[in-house]
């Protein structure tokens, strides 16, 4: 039984890493900036909600989190398209620099205390299957698959996510279509940041005290999830994402009997999946092979 | 119904794409721009789309005219709802998308009548309404420069901009598209079509440009052109030797145009 518990707790952490990941995805796909301040926008989002929630009630703080770190992630989008260079490589160390201009404002302002989310879940826990896990967890997983399933639908079945997958695919000719180029950006890091906050409130929930100026670096566990998955597939995200929720959680309660390795292999779990997986396959699980014909 | 006024167009600091270029393109008529790799046809087709800036291009003089207003100005987006639509060389579907969605991508600017217009494009090319599920990267060479014209006739436009649709393709094919060219026309939208294969594109032009290194060298109808030695030793595999066509390839462009 406690492997599934592992794994059911896996499962709950992989689909916040998902929602992490699939922002990065977003973002990557519709400018092909990796946003190294994604972290930064999820800690905005995340405090957003804390200071908002005991004036507002928790869900209407999270909507407004929301939208707080999506706007957070439009300006940062206008600062990178501001610049005159279209380097890629360039814009992607950009966002390093704002990430810790960001990082450093909001630690100033959060600094030692550690902020509650508001959530109404607390601590109490739920039995499933046998097994018995708190209550957070388990509206962490249904919310992250929710999100995930809603993504999906909205990129796959709807005009607006045909628009999205096309400039992805090839900008200068969906341009030729008629779709403007400038809303799609603003758009794919909208919806990553919005994206962030969610994953950055459960991240603060249960069994973590709350949101401290550390948390933005918990996103740094969907970089291994991205490359796992593949840089631009969204699927992969949402896969790699998974993999790496359970295997940190696999590791971290199975510490005991892998104690020959250390102290918190749990955190360095992943990117050794990470570095096998690329052995194998250079472009992730799900990355596109450039598949062409000509 | 286009215009194109002395426009220049240079990449970066390389030397100029296109110098002070003019053609014009009438309503419901099929234009024919033919010449050589490197002529500038491509750029003059993304000057008039304003896609250059995708490719650090710019425009430094002149001016085009739609309907008697300027719109070189004006980005892709504005251009599409004005009634330009630009099917690209080398097809570009997009890739990853099925063959309908490829479909749906090009009527982004449309706001209503999807349906009737997906209804038209399986109307006209019924390979495509076979596949309407699949990748569009499965299709054939053929197939996707059909799913790249219906694609362009999706945003309705009055001027279709067709970039070198026969690249590539079997002589079959091209005769196809030839044919498609013709229906388009008779529909009442105007086409604009570069080419290498200038046999195909003089069969079917009303009128035609031969450019050369960024310049109009001979324009005239599309019968006029087909007549001339230079257009069938150069472009149409005349029966000339090897000698014959030296003769006019060591002509300058400029003596030619002012003669």
């Amino acid at each position: 039984m406690k492997i599934l518990q592992l794994v059911l707790l896996g499962v709950s952490l992989g689909s916040i890493y998902s929602l992490i990941a699939l922002g990065f995805v977003v973002i990557y796909k519709g400018t092909k900036v990796i946003n190294l301040a994604h972290g930064s926008v999820l800690l905005a989002g995340a405090y957003a909600v804390a200071v908002l929630s005991p004036h507002t009630g928790f869900l209407p703080a999270v909507a407004l989190g929301a939208v707080a770190s999506a706007l957070c992630a439009v300006v940062i989008q206008r600062l990178v398209a501001a610049m005159r260079t279209q380097n890629h490589l360039v814009l992607t160390i950009l966002t390093i620099g704002v990430d810790i201009l960001l990082a450093t404002e909001l630690s100033r302002r959060i600094g030692s205390r550690v902020l509650t989310m508001g959530d109404p879940w607390g601590g109490r826990r739920v039995e499933i299957l046998g097994t018995v896990l708190p209550q957070a967890r388990i509206a962490a997983t249904v919310v992250g698959i929710l999100f995930i399933a809603l993504f999906f639908l909205v990129f796959r079945r709807t005009d607006f996510g045909v628009r999205m997958r096309a400039s992805a695919d090839d900008p200068r000719t969906a341009a030729l279509m008629g779709i403007d180029q400038r809303k799609v950006a603003l758009t794919s890091w909208a919806i990553g940041g919005a994206l962030a906050c969610v994953a950055g409130v459960f991240l603060a929930g249960f069994p973590n005290p709350g949101l401290d100026h550390t948390s933005g670096l918990i996103a740094l566990n969907a970089i291994p999830a991205i490359i796992i998955g593949g840089l631009d597939s969204t699927e992969g995200a949402v896969l790699g994402g998974l993999i790496v929720g359970v295997t940190q959680t696999l590791v971290d309660g199975n510490a005991s009997s892998l104690h020959f390795l250390g102290e918190g292999f749990g955190t360095v779990a992943p990117y050794v999946v990470m570095l096998l997986i690329l052995l194998w396959r250079p472009s992730g699980l799900m990355g596109s092979k450039e598949l062409n014909r000509v | 119904m286009l215009e194109v006024r002395g426009i220049s167009v240079r990449y970066g600091q390389g030397a100029p794409a296109l110098r002070s270029l003019h053609l014009r393109a009438g309503p419901g008529q099929v234009t024919a721009v033919v010449g050589g790799n490197g002529a500038g046809k491509s750029t003059l087709m993304k000057a008039v789309s304003g896609v250059l800036p995708f490719d650090g291009g710019r425009l430094e003089g002149g001016e085009i005219l739609f309907d008697g207003r300027p719109v070189h100005g004006l980005g892709p987006t504005a251009l599409v709802r004005r009634g330009i639509a630009h099917v690209p060389e080398g097809r570009r579907v997009f890739a990853d998308l099925t063959v309908e969605e490829n479909l749906r991508a090009g009527a982004s600017t449309a706001r209503k009548d999807v349906r009737a217009s997906l209804d038209e494009a399986y109307g006209m090319f019924e390979v495509l309404a076979e596949r309407r599920r699949q990748r569009a990267v499965l299709l054939s060479g053929g197939e996707q420069q059909m799913l790249a014209i219906a694609r362009g006739l999706m945003s309705r436009p009055r001027l279709l901009l067709l970039d070198e649709p026969s690249l590539g393709l079997a002589p079959k094919v091209v005769e196809r598209i030839g044919e498609i060219i013709s229906v388009i026309r008779g529909s009442g939208t105007a086409v604009l079509v570069v080419e290498q294969n200038a046999a195909m594109a003089l069969a079917v032009a009303d009128d035609g440009y031969v450019l050369e290194q960024g310049r109009v060298v001979l324009s005239g109808t599309a019968a006029e052109l087909r007549a001339t030695d230079e257009v069938q030793q150069l472009y149409l595999g005349g029966s000339g030797s090897a000698e014959e066509l030296l003769r006019f390839a060591d002509r300058a462009p400029l003596a030619r145009w002012s003669a």
